[in-house]
């Protein structure tokens, strides 16, 4: 066969040339495009008219054109270039809702609207249409009429959700947060699993109160026709909760408990979020709930120790806050530790019994100040669960022991602690054993524990240890003896035995009136006599303070105390006036602050 | 005879004490320099006329003394010792002498202050506000009606919040256009708009600039801060175009809108030029460095420098750059300085990042009253960021930055202008 050479070369230089020319074509739309994105739109807009008077039928090239036509404010030119195109794709549903884009920027809102009216009006039954023209309206912020358009297109598909997330959205928007929710009902009414979303939305304002009120009614009744729908229940709750409605939440957690089979469960981590907010009241009825209706439940344990632990912190709370403790208190107490006790007799031998008996344990260190009874508790739970709350109950029973002057069982405790391997406590442990030492008199070894404790200046207790190894160091000389009955009494004091520590606390006032020790007495003095509700003396004690050593270390300590005192004693203008004293006198001391925002506060200028 | 004894006594005391002089000292030794402002705006509020010191310790306060005062000062835990007579009479002669930059201004009334700001939450704070709050100096909001209806006449110094008077919501569309909080609070513009009788924002806000301008020229004092600075005045020389894109106010901007702009109605700032990108965190390239991107700098090596002014013959301008220290650390903004190139010859500066372009304090005359910017968002927070929490001033209680904030409020005080109504 022969080959036409001539014919050959033609039809390569014809491709060659197409293919140029489409590359040349589309080097210059990416100038455009350039160009445009630099916002050199005068520039731009010349290609694209170029690319486009050189093929009209490209409507990449008719799109760019309308839209720098539009950005360089040459509306008539870009409703024409846009009309001109319809007229020869009269479908294309984009083009023709550009141009009420197109008269919406050139301010001419009416033609705008009645083009994207005409539009929906055409394709009445296609959900699909509307959505698109939304899209429009909401670039243009006309979000009241996109609304119309979406809540039309829910209504023509017959599927109430449809859109319903858009729509929601743009209720937010325009703050109708009611109807929001109502969206938000339909899309959850249908599919429970939106509620992350739905919720991750809310999130952002439903912390205001305003919203809260719109919407609560709405969910309400939404959660009364709609018992079964998880979304809703959920969706119903988290807002109570916001709204700090939390018995009508546990109600309603409850609904989503049954509506989800789950057996006490949903309800046990509702009360365990309220129990760690200290939402005690609810957490109790919520844990009581899960042992009346689920007494098979797997959770029952949990529920059961639960319901105790709130019932003790209601007590404890109410034995901070009332000042005459009425006999009511101390038998609900009884019956609080009757059923600790049954509690543990249930669940023997497991963790349950372990926390039971440690509750037990601290009711009685820290109401009764039983030290024998909590003793025994604390043992109990060292002896049959050490691998679960053992080293806690060690660390009690050392306290026990050093509240009841057993300081060697206590400092055995201790060492015990410092041997275990891992144990993270070490430096607590040290400077429990530095204190033995101080209240045994024998500072030298106490202060060589306390230096290893202060070297650690991160840890908690490095202040406490500087602070007792200065106590011992500045009052141990001229004798020790003065310390010794300091240290004692300070014994006492931790001991509860006012009684015994108050005339040790005198005798070093009255035998070594100019000794530094004096100050540390004096000032111990007045806050024993605080404690036991003996103000006027404490008073007298902190005057004598600071007539006597107005220099002292204690001064500051002291006149702040005194402030409280009369602070206590509802003497408001006492205590302003010694808190401006303190202020004053001791501009440098740490007290400074507190003394302030206290005297702000009876000035009632702060809260 | 007993009685007369004690009550003579008691009227020398009286005596004695009136003669003493309360001085708060503003150098290194003052324990809260942003409360002391407060107290001297104490003073001035209860009657008691107050020296301010330029350059005498940091630009110290005194005052006669007064026991409310010296407790007042204990409470807010301000520094300050009491004087005699014949003490302070030689520290006014140590300020007179011809050889010393110092001078004694005389603030006789506690000015009125109005923080123009936006009645809806904001998830970021104002650093005037904080500084007047913790200062405890009191201050009235007001918000576009009151500058249009002339009640801002009322006031003798207003500070501008951050506002964006270009009508582009501090251009953060690209970051935050789509969250609950930009959408409502462009929505509650646009209301507004509409209810003061304005078709647009950018519109609203253009007059609302005038309104300032205005104000500042009938004798009012304005400061501003961040990107309220060059937002006012990109807002004044855009009075007959539209700068503003389609997302901000519904329309493309006028393509020779940077022709048209007008620099002769301007404060501060002229010959610069706009940023047209919508998308970009900046609104012109008065803004040194760019906040977009966000600049890349070493915070602790990051300083600005405040100029020394004759005291004696420029007290306005030393009574704003009153502080204990002349190099502060630097801190961003939307606006963070102001290029030097676009201020205007008239502009005096007061601060400066030396060996650059980059001016942070600036202070100038129009009409009868006196505008002063000052670059950054917050002195002590170097990058603040929408939602960040707010500083917490307590824990500034010497913040070179915000006393300079404060200088400003006190500013008004020294001198006696009215305004017209």
């Amino acid at each position: 066969m022969k080959i036409n050479l001539k014919k050959f070369l033609a039809v390569i230089f014809a491709i060659n040339s197409i293919f140029s020319q489409q590359q040349n074509e589309m080097n210059l739309f990416r100038l455009a495009q350039s160009f445009e994105r630099a916002g050199e739109y005068e520039r731009a807009l010349k290609i694209y008219e170029e690319l486009y008077t050189n093929n009209p039928t490209n409507r990449v090239y008719l799109e760019a054109v309308v839209r720098l036509n539009t950005q360089t404010k040459n509306y008539d030119r870009a409703i024409k270039l846009a009309q001109s195109w319809l007229s020869t794709h009269p479908d294309d549903i984009d083009m023709m809702a550009r141009i009420g884009d197109i008269y919406f920027k050139a301010g001419k809102e009416k033609e705008a609207i009645e083009s994207w009216d005409k539009i929906v009006k055409t394709y009445r039954n296609n959900p699909g249409i509307y959505r698109m023209v939304a899209d429009y309206l909401i670039q243009n912020r006309l979000y009241d009429k996109a609304i119309e358009y979406l809540t039309t297109a829910q209504k023509i598909s017959g599927s109430p959700d449809l859109y319903a997330f858009e729509i929601a959205m743009l209720y937010e928007f325009t703050m109708r947060f009611d109807k929001a929710i109502e969206e938000y009902i339909k899309l959850l009414q249908r599919t429970p699993s939106m509620i992350p979303s739905v919720k991750s939305r809310m999130s952002s304002y439903i912390d205001r109160p305003d919203v809260l009120k719109q919407i609560l009614p709405i969910l309400e009744s939404s959660a009364k026709s709609s018992k079964s729908n998880i979304g809703i229940l959920d969706l119903y709750a988290w807002v109570l909760s916001e709204a700090k409605d939390y018995h009508k939440a546990l109600e309603v957690q409850k609904q989503l408990d049954i509506a989800t089979n789950a057996n006490g469960e949903v309800i046990l981590n509702f009360a365990q979020d309220l129990f760690n907010q200290e939402i005690f009241e609810v957490a109790q009825k919520a844990y009581a709930e899960i042992i009346e209706t689920y007494p098979k439940s797997r959770v029952l344990p949990e529920a059961k120790l639960g319901l105790l632990r709130s019932r003790e912190e209601i007590l404890r709370t109410k034995l901070i806050r009332i000042e005459n403790k009425d006999t009511a208190i101390y038998s609900d107490l009884k019956k609080l530790e009757e059923d600790y006790k049954k509690f543990s007799q249930e669940y023997i031998g497991t963790k349950y019994e372990a926390e039971a008996l440690f509750r037990l344990g601290l009711i009685k260190l820290d109401i009764y100040f039983d030290l024998d009874e909590a003793q025994r508790f604390f043992e109990e739970v060292e002896r049959k669960f050490m691998l679960y709350l053992g080293k806690d109950a060690i660390f009690k029973l050392a306290e026990i022991f050093t509240l009841k002057g057993d300081l060697n069982s206590a400092r055995e405790k201790y060492l015990y602690l410092l041997k275990l391997k891992n144990f993270p406590d070490t430096l607590k442990v040290k400077f429990l054993l530095a204190q033995l030492d101080y209240y045994e008199g024998n500072f030298n070894s106490a202060l060589k524990m306390l230096e290893d404790v202060s070297k650690f200046t991160s840890s908690d207790y490095s202040n406490d240890a500087i602070e007792l190894t200065l106590k011992i160091q500045t009052n141990r000389f001229p004798s020790e003896e003065n310390l010794k009955k300091l240290a004692i009494a300070e014994l006492k004091i931790k001991q509860r035995k006012f009684g015994e520590a108050i005339p040790l606390l005198e005798d070093i006032t009255s035998t070594c009136k100019n000794c530094p020790i004096s100050d540390d007495a004096l000032f111990t003095l007045a806050e024993v006599y605080s404690t036991i509700n003996k103000h006027e003396k404490a008073i007298q004690y902190v005057d004598t303070l600071l007539e006597e050593n107005p220099e002292s270390i204690y001064a500051d300590d002291a006149m702040m105390e005194k402030g409280k005192i009369y602070q206590k004693l509802g003497k408001n203008d006492l205590a302003i006036e010694t808190y401006t004293k303190l202020i004053s006198k001791f501009p440098n001391s740490i007290f400074v602050n507190e003394a302030r925002k206290r005297i702000r506060e009876l000035r009632g200028e702060i809260q | 005879m007993m009685r007369k004894f004690l009550l003579t006594l008691l009227l020398l005391s009286g005596i004695a004490s009136a003669q003493n002089k309360i001085l708060i000292y503003m150098d290194l030794k003052q324990t809260d320099h942003l409360k002391a402002y407060g107290i001297a705006y104490f003073a001035l509020k209860h009657g008691v006329d107050v020296d301010w010191l330029l350059n005498y310790r940091g630009g110290s306060f005194m005052m006669d003394y007064h026991d409310e005062i010296a407790n007042e000062c204990r409470v807010r835990g301000v520094a300050f010792d009491v004087i005699s007579s014949s003490e302070a009479m030689q520290i006014y002669a140590q300020i007179q002498d011809e050889n010393s930059n110092m001078d004694v201004v005389r603030l006789e009334k506690a000015p009125k202050i109005a923080v123009y700001v936006p009645p809806n939450f904001r998830p970021w704070d104002d650093a005037v506000t904080l500084a007047l709050e913790y200062a405890e100096i009191p201050y009235d909001k007001i918000w576009d009606e009151e500058i249009l209806n002339g009640k801002v006449y009322e006031y003798d110094w207003l500070h501008l919040h951050h506002e964006d008077f270009t009508g582009q919501y501090g251009k953060f569309y690209a970051s935050f256009g789509k969250t609950q909080w930009y959408i409502e609070e462009q929505m509650m513009y646009e209301k507004e708009a509409k209810r003061l009788g304005f078709k647009k924002v950018s519109e609203l806000k253009k007059a609302v600039a005038r309104g300032i301008k205005e104000y500042i020229a009938s004798g009012g004092f304005v400061f501003a801060m961040c990107s309220a600075t060059d937002a006012l005045d990109i807002a004044l020389a855009a009075e007959n175009t539209d700068i503003c894109d389609v997302m901000y106010d519904g329309d493309p901007p006028d393509p020779d809108c940077q022709q048209k702009l007008d620099y002769s109605k301007t404060l501060a700032f002229e010959n610069f030029k706009l940023e047209m990108n919508p998308y970009r965190y900046e609104y012109s390239d008065i803004d040194i460095p760019p906040s977009d991107p966000p600049p890349l700098r070493d915070p602790s090596t990051d300083y600005f420098t405040l100029f020394e002014f004759s005291a004696k013959y420029d007290p306005v301008p030393t009574m704003l750059t009153q502080n204990h220290v002349n190099v502060i650390h630097n801190f961003m903004g939307q606006t963070t300085s102001f290029n030097r190139k676009l201020i205007k010859k008239s502009v005096v500066i007061l601060a400066e990042k030396e060996g650059t372009d980059e001016v942070k304090y600036i202070h100038g005359n129009y009409g009868r009253g006196t505008f002063t910017f000052l670059g950054g968002h917050d002195p002590e927070d170097y990058q603040h960021a929408v939602g960040d929490p707010p500083t917490d001033l307590s824990l500034h209680k010497n913040s070179p930055g915000y006393r300079l904030i404060l200088n400003n409020v006190l500013f008004p005080a020294a001198k006696k202008k009215k305004l017209k109504t």
